[in-house]
């Protein structure tokens, strides 16, 4: 079932630094972390190319937009 | 994606083959053909669900889709979602979310007494288990029940949150990752 493969990827002291924390914070193992951010990132293009927004709701309901580049 | 299986055909309790496979258009020409009219003309809660419009609108890639094919036929169906919701449980960590989780409609003995065949939702909720460890998620699971599946997802040891007014006042159940371990160890 869904069969990986394994590659190398550069990443700076900040960004390995990054992705050790969410890694730790989360449990998760660095794969599993960097598989979710890529689906994450796959939804949100997706979703904003058919026209959509993407906000962020803070504690008190305000709504600001998400723009992505 | 291929997983198989043994499921109880009723009517001479033999295990026959099954396997869990990624849902594809046959799978809704079976719901088209097969399922649609016997669920519409029933009382089922899920009477209203439509499968090829939840195809078409789950298809980002945090979605997931299975189907259960046996004797050619498709016996059930589920759709996950892998990455938008936390646990309550273990607050700020991943879940796997069971969006929709249906047998079908000659497999429910409330719409046919006996039933074709046993284990199907079983085995769909156990893949869903099975994926959230795959995922690094520890087995988590999280779902809102229909008020006629609760008793399923109780026997399962899910904890029970209550009614949940953002969805349309379904009971939100959660699956610990103990639980989920346990169900893992059984197969």
């Amino acid at each position: 079932m869904n069969k990986k493969t394994l590659i190398s990827i550069n990443l700076s002291q900040a960004e390995l630094d990054l992705l050790a924390e969410l890694s730790e914070k989360k449990e998760m193992s660095k794969s599993a972390v960097l598989r979710q951010a890529l689906r994450m990132m796959a939804l949100i293009e997706q979703r904003i190319s058919q026209g959509e927004k993407f906000y962020l709701e803070s504690a008190d309901k305000e709504k600001s937009e998400v723009l992505l580049v | 994606m291929k997983e198989t299986l043994k499921l109880v055909r009723v009517r001479d309790l033999a295990k026959v083959d099954a396997a869990i496979v990624s849902l594809s258009a046959k799978h809704l020409a079976d719901f088209d053909t097969f399922w649609k009219s016997r669920l519409q003309t029933s009382s089922e809660e899920d009477r209203h669900w439509d499968w090829v419009n939840k195809y078409l609108k789950l298809s980002t890639p945090n979605y997931e889709k299975y189907a259960v094919e046996c004797e050619s036929i498709t016996q059930g169906l589920m759709i996950l979602e892998l990455d938008c919701y936390r646990s309550r449980l273990e607050p700020n960590k991943s879940i796997v979310y069971l969006d929709y989780l249906n047998t079908a409609p000659w497999n429910r003995p409330s719409i046919q007494n006996p039933p074709s065949y046993k284990g199907v939702g079983t085995a769909l909720f156990t893949l869903a288990v099975k994926r959230s460890f795959a995922l690094d998620y520890k087995g988590r699971l999280c779902l809102h029940a229909l008020p006629s599946a609760e008793g399923f997802y109780t026997k399962l040891k899910m904890v029970d949150f209550g009614c949940d007014p953002d969805k349309q006042n379904l009971k939100y159940f959660e699956l610990a990752s103990d639980k989920a371990v346990e169900i893992v160890k059984k197969l």
